[in-house]
Parts: structure tokens; sequence; C-alpha cells
């Protein structure tokens, strides 16, 4: 990960708050058709913002909470990121996957064996808690900004277990082309629907995608059926989303189970304790110190408040021991916390492999996407 | 020949037939013959004109098989449909299905008939094959209808509702060579070996063999691509007279098709068909000169064995009794007074 380190970890992240909705605005607007799952429409981002604000503020969590987290530079008004986090997944409704499963079939007369590659419509990650909304400016691309934005709802969760599930499940956008034409869709649901994904989003009216997915056929689809372009969509990434995934991989998720039912771009899932930030977090008394004063830092560290309605998270060059860590003033004064106050920290590697290096089983070259231009990151 | 007043009788093969068989059948399947070997749920009737030579040989054949799949699995495709429906969003999309199954199981399938091309005519080769279809039946029929009058109650069982069916696979598409859509479609992704030498190796129990490796879930039909999807219940048009000879007889398509080619499975129940026929006993009047271009096919209504099948010229006179010629009684050991089924056959 080739990243601009120097002077990259000016940043701070914070859950979104009512005068973020143009940025919101912003970054939905941006995204194409069934990337995101920020609604490009004013009134239902509006809602959408409006309910995460509740979901930080109330202490009475049901599980139907959408938290929305904004990056910023420190000492500037100007957001530069929004990550998110959906407390359960399909909340009040089915969460639909495809679930890669591989059978064997066996003529034993024939002499023949055949491993058929077989997708089954399931509602296994429902209620698993839900990364989302994954969208930094693409000027940030290739800094640490990304990390702090995708990461630190991670240590969000692990201080606030009791508002989450154990399971932490990410989709990634698949392959589609600028009109949101999708191989896969096209191969199976435009099969049941008649008319391309875009149109029918536009006819659903922003209705929930297990909507669209009760429509679907409940038994597998074989793969071997499908035409190869189809095929060779499965688990394969929309570049937009190549960096928030490349993250995901580096801490732990499971990338080979389950796919989008609609465009088969990967969705990942993981115990959350099993996530390398997660496993590595610890709580620590913090202190302020002069920066000319501290230790030579040993590396990056993600530093996390302990509030919820207050939640602040910085990344920085620090040395944490196992129950102290010492942040410079930049990073203490974002924070907001006191002297002695207890901050989750969890150390960040930067050494990571590039998202080329990532191409995980199944998942066909990623050379050339790696190739292209730096682009900003998106992911549902 | 001229098959209007031509005589036929139609009998189980004997070892004299096999040479005739021959002629009439692939090597694989005549390997399956042995008419020396009496096995009641799989016969071949054979179909010989009776001339002045008492050497006539068979012309055509039919074979019954009863309660198959019960030694070695058979399988078809079930063609259902599912429906998808969002009323409120003006969708409504109803979709064809293939499940794989055994569901002709237990039942009576008549298979592998054929004529002797080269020696018939177009007009030859439909009536004969609408006198194997139709002799067979009632070779079926007579066979049910001493079944049922075991047991009225245990004739009403399920199982007996299979075995009371009757089966016809038709050929479906294929190309010039033989290869089939649906199966380039559907099957070959599933089983990439050479065919013609599983069919070869294997006979028709290649597509018993062949289903292990085939999809056990439903497929939607749609996923398939437009040739496998067109071909899905199709007959071949090479396959049309017995097509025709099926309809008539009161046989129509189901809901099945078979695996490589998705030919249509023709079905029947033995009871319905026999009351479409209107097959009945009647009295044989035997008399010197018959003027009449009508026929009838009869079978002897007492267990004799080998029971005697037959197409004759024949018609009623006012008393409902079935007038022969008889000199043709005297060449199928007809004796006047005899109570046979019969059934009307327009020659």
């Amino acid at each position: 990960m080739n990243l601009m380190t120097s002077a990259a970890a000016n940043f701070l992240l914070r859950p979104c708050e009512p005068d973020d909705f143009p940025a919101l605005e912003r970054f939905a607007a941006a995204s194409p058709v069934g990337i995101t799952t920020l609604p490009n429409n004013r009134a239902a981002l509006a809602d959408r913002l409006a309910r995460s604000c509740h979901a930080f503020a109330t202490d009475d969590a049901s599980g139907e909470e959408i938290y929305l987290f904004a990056l910023q530079e420190i000492g500037s008004d100007k957001v530069i990121g929004i990550s998110g986090i959906a407390a359960r997944a399909g909340f009040s409704d089915r969460f639909y996957s495809f679930r890669n499963e591989f059978v064997v079939h066996r003529s034993t007369a024939l002499g023949v064996s055949t491993r058929v590659h077989t997708l089954h419509l399931c509602h296994d990650l429902t209620d698993v808690s839900l990364l989302i909304s994954f969208h930094i400016d693409a000027a940030y691309a290739n800094t640490l900004a990304p990390q702090l934005l995708s990461r630190a709802r991670l240590l969000f969760i692990a201080q606030h277990p009791e508002r989450f599930a154990d399971r932490l499940a990410a989709e990634s956008a698949g392959i589609a082309d600028d009109n949101g034409r999708c191989p896969l869709w096209d191969a199976v649901g435009r099969r049941f629907f008649g008319m391309d994904y875009p149109a029918v989003e536009r006819l659903t009216g922003g209705r929930s995608k297990s909507f669209i997915a009760d429509l679907m056929p409940p038994s597998p689809v074989y793969v071997p059926l499908l035409p190869e372009e189809a095929q060779w969509a499965i688990g394969q990434l929309h570049p937009v989303a190549e960096l928030p995934f490349s993250i995901l991989l580096d801490e732990g998720f499971d990338t080979d189970t389950y796919v989008d039912i609609f465009d088969g771009g990967p969705t990942v899932q993981e115990r959350i304790a099993m996530l390398k930030t997660v496993a590595r977090s610890r709580l620590a008394a913090v202190q302020c110190v002069d920066q000319a004063s501290t230790a030579a830092p040993t590396g990056w560290l993600m530093v996390v408040s302990a509030a919820r309605a207050g939640f602040r998270a910085v990344l920085t060059q620090a040395h944490a021991g196992s129950q102290q860590v010492k942040l410079g003033r930049a990073a203490f004064d974002a924070l907001g916390v006191a002297a002695g106050e207890n901050v989750r920290v969890a150390e960040l590697d930067v050494g990571e492999p590039s998202v080329a290096e990532f191409a995980s089983p199944g998942m066909s070259d990623l050379s050339a996407i790696s190739a292209m231009p730096a682009r900003g990151g998106a992911s549902r | 020949m001229n098959t209007t007043n031509t005589l036929w009788q139609l009998r189980l093969a004997q070892n004299t037939d096999l040479e005739a068989l021959g002629a009439l059948l692939a090597p694989a399947t005549l390997e399956a013959i042995d008419p020396a070997e009496h096995q009641p749920d799989d016969q071949w009737l054979v179909a010989i004109p009776i001339t002045a030579s008492a050497s006539a040989a068979a012309l055509g054949c039919i074979r019954i098989r009863r309660n198959i799949g019960l030694d070695q699995p058979r399988y078809w495709y079930h063609v259902g449909s599912v429906v998808h429906a969002a009323p409120d969003l003006g969708l409504f999309h109803r979709q064809q299905t293939l499940l794989l199954g055994n569901d002709h199981t237990g039942c009576t399938e008549l298979s592998d008939i054929a004529t002797l091309d080269s020696q018939l005519d177009f007009e030859q080769r439909r009536m004969l094959t609408r006198l194997l279809v139709k002799a067979a039946l009632l070779w079926v029929q007579q066979d049910h209808f001493s079944q049922s009058n075991e047991s009225s109650l245990q004739h009403a069982s399920l199982a007996h509702a299979s075995a009371d069916k009757v089966i016809v696979g038709l050929p479906g598409l294929s190309d010039s060579s033989g290869i089939a859509p649906f199966w380039q479609g559907l099957g070959r992704h599933f089983y990439a070996g050479d065919v013609r030498l599983a069919q070869t190796r294997f006979g028709e129990l290649w597509l018993s063999h062949v289903a292990a490796l085939l999809p056990r879930h439903p497929l939607v039909a749609s996923l398939l691509n437009e040739s496998a999807q067109a071909a899905i219940g199709v007959v071949n048009p090479d396959a049309s007279l017995l097509h025709d000879a099926l309809t008539e007889a009161g046989l129509r398509a189901g809901e099945h098709v078979n695996l490589y080619d998705a030919g249509p499975v023709f079905e029947g129940h033995a009871a319905l068909l026999r009351a479409l026929s209107g097959v009945c006993t009647r009295k044989l009047v035997l008399q010197a000169e018959l003027e009449t271009t009508g026929g009838y096919l009869l079978i002897q209504q007492q267990a004799a064995s080998p029971a005697l099948l037959c197409l004759i010229p024949a018609c009623l006179n006012a008393h409902g009794e079935l007038l022969v010629r008889t000199a043709d009684a005297q060449r199928l050991a007809l004796q006047s007074g005899d109570h046979v089924w019969a059934e009307e056959f327009k020659i």
C-alpha cells in the first residue's frame, strides 16, 4: 500500500450530524445505481440521517439503528468520507444473499464425478450487523483516511457490543457498467422481472431489496447453466469497491461464502471478535504529552473515545502500552477526552499489501483493475 | 401389399422373429431381447401380415414393459410452473420449471415402435404404426381388465394407479448429427463425456446413469439457452406418424420430458383408453362373402396362451355381431360363435 502517510494522519471520524446533510447528498448523488445504500433521494436521505442521529443518542437500542460516521480533516469542516453500520441486517425483514455451494455428483456406472457450483438463495446473514455506505473522496483514496474511515467502525462496535450482533457482514459492489447493467442480474434476475436492475429499483420505489428477492426463485441456481459473462461476474468487484474491500480482506473477513443476489459482488462476513482491529484493540488510559517529548513512535495507532454520542476516532503515530497511551496535543484534543480517561486503541499496519495482491480464491485477475487511475472507494 | 384386405396377426416375438427384429431395431436394443425367456413385464409384439405364404416375416414391432423403473431407476424431467407475482407492481411472471424425478415408476411403457420402412410406403407405415399402438393398448387393457377383476379395492390403490398408466416417450428435437439442443443447453454442462459412446455402452440405461450427474433441484427453464427452452416438449418431426397414432388412441402429452432431448412423454390411463377405444365383446359370425372396407382389431377374450391378436376385415350386423369371412377366420383359427374383444380399426 503506497500510502501518503507523511501528512495523512490529520483525520477525525465522528458521528454524522444534521449539518452533514449536504455531504451525504453529495456522496449519494455521486454513486452509480446499486453501488450504495445511501438513497439518492432527499427525503429518504434526510430520514436516514435523522435515524443515525437518534441511534447515537438513544439509550434504548432495538436493533434497527443505523450509525453514520463522517470523516474530516482536523481543523477543516469539509467532510471527506462517509461510512456506516446497520445494527441488524434485514431488521424487520429478511436479508438475502446467494451462498456459494459446491455439490459433487457422481455416476458410478459412467465413472464420472463432477463438482458443480451452485448459488443458494439464503437468509443466513439476517440479523448480523452490517458495514454500510463507505464513501471516500477520490483525493484521499491513497492516504490513511480510508483506513480510519473503515476500521474505526470496528472499534465503535467493539466499544458498544450490546448494540450489535456478534457477526459482521459487508456487501461490496459487483460488476456493473455505467448504466447499472449487471451480467448476473441479466442472467438471473432479468428472467423474472423482464427489465434491468435500475428499472427494478425505480419500479419498487426504494423498497427493500428483500422485496425484490421475494420474487426470485427459491431453488439453487446452477452456475454452469449461466452465460459465461455472468459466471465470471460472481464474486467480482466493481472497481469502486476495491479499496474498501481490500481493507475488509485485511481485517480477516471471509470473502468466499456469500455474494450479492443482484450483481454477484462478494458479501464478506466474519465473527466480530476475529477481526484484526477488534482482536488487537484494548482499553488504555489516555495522557496528553507534547509531541516533542514523546518517545519515538513505533507505528500508527487508531484511538477512539469510549463515548457513544460523542464518539471520536483519530489515527496518530504513537505507542500504546497495555494500560496507557500517550497522545500528542492535536490527537488528544480531537478526541475530546479528559486525561486519564479510557480510550480504545488498536495498532494499524501500514505496510499492508495492495489491492492487486488481494485477489481472493475464485476471483479473477484484479491486476488490470489495480492499474486504473486512483479513485475514491465506495461500498454499500 | 394391399393393406385394406390384408390380415394382420400380432403376437409375442419368438426366436424365429429375431432376424426380422434385427432389421427393425438397433443392435444394442436387439441384444436385450430374449424371446426364449418368458418375461411378463417385458414383452415384444410383432406384426405379421397373413398372406398365402406362411413364412411372412414381421414388418413391425412394439415393446410393452410393465412396472418400469422397479429394477433400474428411470428418470424424467417433470415440467411444472412457478409463478412470481407482485400484483401491486404489475409484475406477474409464470416460469416453467424442470424437476428430475422417477414419476413414471411402476407405469406401463410402450417403446421401440418400429416398422420396416424399406418394404412399406408412407400409408402402409402409417397404418402399421396405428395398428401397433392400438394392438399394444388392447393387450394392456386385457391385462388391466383381468387384474382389475381380482380385487376392486386393491385396484383403487395408488400403486395400481401407476400400473394403470400407459406412457410412450416421443423423440424430441435433434440436429442432423443427432445432437439434441436440449442436451447442449443443459445436460452437457453436467456430463461432458461422449454421449454416443455412453449410449452404445449402456443402451437406454445411459440416461439412468447420467441422471446421477444432473441437477436434483428444480430448474427454472428460463435460465437455459433459447434453443434448449424451445425444445422442451417438442416432438421430432420424424415421429409424426407415431405422434398421430398415439393421439388417435387417446394418449396425450403429459408433464414429463426426456432427459436428453426433452421429447414429451405421452400418457393415458388404461381404463380411460379402454372407454375411448369403444372395445367391447362381440360374437363372431362367419360368412363366405363379405363386402366391407372396414376392419376390426380382435383379441381372444379367453386366456388362450399365447392370446390371439389380429386385424381382420369385418363389420357388424344388425344384432351387433361381428361378421368375418370364413376364409379369413380359418386362417386365424377363429370359430363361429367365438366371443372376442373387438375394436373397430379404420384402415
